[in-house]
């Protein structure tokens, strides 16, 4: 082996690395300017998940700016929003360049999906499914990257109960899994579906928690009282894991067959 | 964010559904009619040296191989570059390019890639690299190697610890932990080469033993030639050219240790095992687990042991169970292609996209990098049939070695009742085999 040829190869992948990380930056800018929603759910996801690449870490800035929502149902399937700001301007979408640490827009989630972007305080959603929903706020520069702070989003999210909207659809097989004193009451269960169902799993636990089922991606959290739910069609087959994760243990599986 | 996601076994996010009762059944009795015939209708003289030798289709030369040197420096900078993201990517298993690496790529890409291709592992080792250019830098080392490095004993340590890892360690699949665990193996390693040479380290590197003794399945041969310093490749009947191969103690218990511990992660699988480690998190599953993968090894190695012993006493040969060895190799990938064939091709996709960006910088060098991995690449079925298949045809390879080795060494008489014990073993490990993929 030569010396000077591994040294070659050593030079030329920096080569390529170098490049490669060129090109998706400029790609990524061009991303941000025209997200669509499901663009930057996905986006969000990457971030909760690992180290934070594509946000705006606002710790050193002095009085860093804060979010508190409110929300309300309509009882027709909706809820108002009320949201108040500390130390942030809301610029208009429209707004392309500029970044300013204490100026930006809203993001609203629903469930962990981003649905809307919206530069006033106040947010009317509709057209929501019967049952509990998770909606969360939170700040955004004028490129959508998220402001931080302390290594976490500037956000708030609040649990809301909807009334008088459309009623969710039935799925073709349900389950349910309680989690007492971080014990799964009954044992393990694997449940047993059939490719192609509409599955649902009701999880309760009497803990904050978060249930991930592998493979199908499905994160959901978990409080005392409001139970996670999972959605998923079941279209892979084989047998899944659903794990909490605080607590670090398996709860059910699901085999799909 | 380390306990982000916990994978039970090693990386796998997808377990395999459990055989069909009527496949199950099918296959064993292919198993057991098969190692009864071979008591008395198979052939009476060796017969499977001869297809090991196969004949030459090239001559490679040693010197000048441009093929071989580009291999090794991809090898050994992606070697680099996982180790890097191990320390420095994501903190999270599905997401991060070393899990991945490690226990698909490597531990299971090679495994498949030496059974079809032969020892290509000490061609494009990265440890080897890196042993020879420590050679080059340091060229008298102290000749006598200490008795533990020159048994090859010491080669069943990084077996045993990476499967302990893989399947005990309950955090075991987090890319720091593989880091510096790749890390703590590879200055090891270095260290041994650096006082005795890269001869004498490479006894320690366990996976190339493993890998090495898995490439006798290979159609492919290459034997050293005196002229021109090259190299002659033979083809051969794929599978029998372990035949040719000598066990030492120390690489049979190195294979036992594998087998042992892929059917631990089999065993791992079944419902008797979830129940039992069910509500257990953290270091109470590791203590579960480490006792459960202890007990399937011993079990595994203390049948193998009783059969050797039993070969002894009714052959008056004492070298029996090393003798014999052989034949748990094709068993081995058997148990190896049953239980990672489907976390190859589907899980394995993750290095494709990973490899994009492999510290999590947000980078995409292949354009590869939000590819959504295929889980319906295989069907369900296909898996099933790719799993008794190979139980079942790793026994039959087995068996016809056992039997080929008999003859060749023991009179007829003594060479039938040689394959009691050695038949008794495998049909032992096969069924079991098969009952702990019906989950």
């Amino acid at each position: 082996m030569n010396l000077s040829k591994i040294l070659l190869c050593v030079l030329a992948f920096f080569y390529i690395v170098a490049c490669g990380d060129e090109g998706s930056t400029v790609k990524k800018n061009h991303a941000a300017t025209t997200v669509s929603s499901m663009d930057h759910s996905e986006h969000e996801h990457e971030h909760e998940q690992g180290d934070i690449v594509d946000v705006i870490d606002l710790s050193s800035v002095a009085d860093p700016p804060a979010v508190l929502v409110a929300a309300t149902p309509d009882g027709k399937g909706g809820a108002v929003l009320a949201i108040e700001l500390e130390n942030f301007e809301l610029v208009p979408l429209e707004t392309k360049s500029g970044n300013q640490p204490r100026e930006g827009h809203l993001h609203i989630e629903l469930d962990g999906t981003t649905v809307a972007m919206i530069s006033e305080n106040h947010y009317h959603l509709s057209n929501l499914v019967n049952g509990h929903h998770e909606i969360a706020v939170s700040l955004s520069a004028i490129d959508h990257r998220n402001y931080y702070l302390d290594g976490k989003p500037i956000s708030d999210s609040v649990m809301v109960m909807i009334e008088g909207g459309k009623e969710a659809s039935a799925p073709d097989i349900s389950f349910e899994v309680e989690i007492v004193g971080g014990k799964v009451k009954g044992g393990l269960s694997r449940f047993e579906v059939s490719k192609g169902d509409s599955v649902e799993v009701i999880v309760h636990s009497d803990q904050i928690d978060e249930v991930h089922l592998h493979v199908y991606d499905k994160m959901k959290k978990v409080e005392p009282g409001v139970p996670a739910v999972i959605w998923l069609d079941a279209t892979i087959p084989g047998i899944f894991e659903a794990e909490l994760h605080s607590a670090g243990f398996i709860i059910f599986e699901l085999q799909v067959s | 964010m380390t306990s982000l996601l916990i994978f039970a076994h090693g990386v796998g996010g997808r377990l395999d559904l459990p055989l069909s009762k009527w496949q199950v059944a099918w296959a064993g009795v292919v198993a057991l009619v098969f190692s009864f015939a071979a008591l008395g209708y198979f052939w009476h003289r060796p017969l499977l040296k001869k297809l090991s030798i196969g004949r030459p289709i090239f001559n490679v030369l040693n010197r000048f191989n441009l093929f071989k040197i580009v291999f090794r420096c991809i090898s050994l900078f992606l070697f680099l570059v996982v180790v890097i993201a191990g320390f420095i990517g994501q903190d999270n298993t599905v997401a991060n390019l070393a899990p991945v690496t490690v226990f698909v790529v490597f531990w299971i890409g090679m495994t498949c890639a030496s059974v079809l291709f032969g020892h290509i592992w000490k061609e494009i080792s990265p440890w080897e690299t890196l042993g020879k250019l420590v050679d080059r830098l340091r060229k008298d080392h102290d000749e006598s190697a200490p008795r533990w490095l020159t048994s090859g004993w010491i080669a069943l340590a990084p077996i045993s610890v990476f499967h302990w890892f893989e399947l005990a360690y309950h955090d075991g699949a987090s890319p720091r932990i593989l880091g510096w665990w790749t890390l703590i193996y590879t200055l090891g390693l270095m260290g041994i080469t650096w006082k005795w040479g890269w001869e004498q380290a490479r006894k320690a590197e366990g996976f190339g033993v493993l890998f090495g003794a898995l490439a006798q399945l290979s159609p492919f041969r290459v034997k050293e030639t005196e002229v021109h310093n090259s190299r002659k490749v033979f083809i051969r009947v794929p599978f029998v050219g372990v035949s040719n191969y000598e066990t030492s103690p120390a690489q049979l218990a190195i294979v036992l240790a594998a087998l042992g511990g892929t059917a631990f992660d089999g065993f791992s699988r079944t419902r008797f095992w979830s129940e039992i480690i069910f509500g257990r998190g953290k270091w109470e599953l590791t203590l579960f687990n480490t006792i459960g993968l202890i007990w399937i090894v011993a079990v595994v190695g203390v049948a193998y042991h009783l059969a050797g012993k039993l070969g002894s006493r009714t052959t008056g040969d004492s070298r029996f169970s090393e003798r014999f060895g052989v034949s748990l190799v094709p068993i081995l990938f058997g148990y190896d292609l049953a239980h990672y064939f489907s976390l190859l091709l589907l899980e394995g996709q993750a290095f494709k996209v990973l490899i994009s960006d492999p510290f999590g910088k947000g980078w995409n060098i292949f354009g590869t990098a939000t590819d959504p991995i295929n889980w319906t690449l295989i069907s369900s079925g296909a898996i099933a049939w790719v799993q008794v298949l190979s139980i079942v045809g790793g026994h039959l390879v087995g068996v016809l070695v056992s039997h080929d080795r008999g003859v060749e060494k023991f009179e007829l008489k003594k060479a039938m009742r040689s394959q009691y014990p050695m038949l008794a073993v495998m049909v032992l490990y096969t069924l079991f085999g098969l009952l702990l993929m019906t989950g």
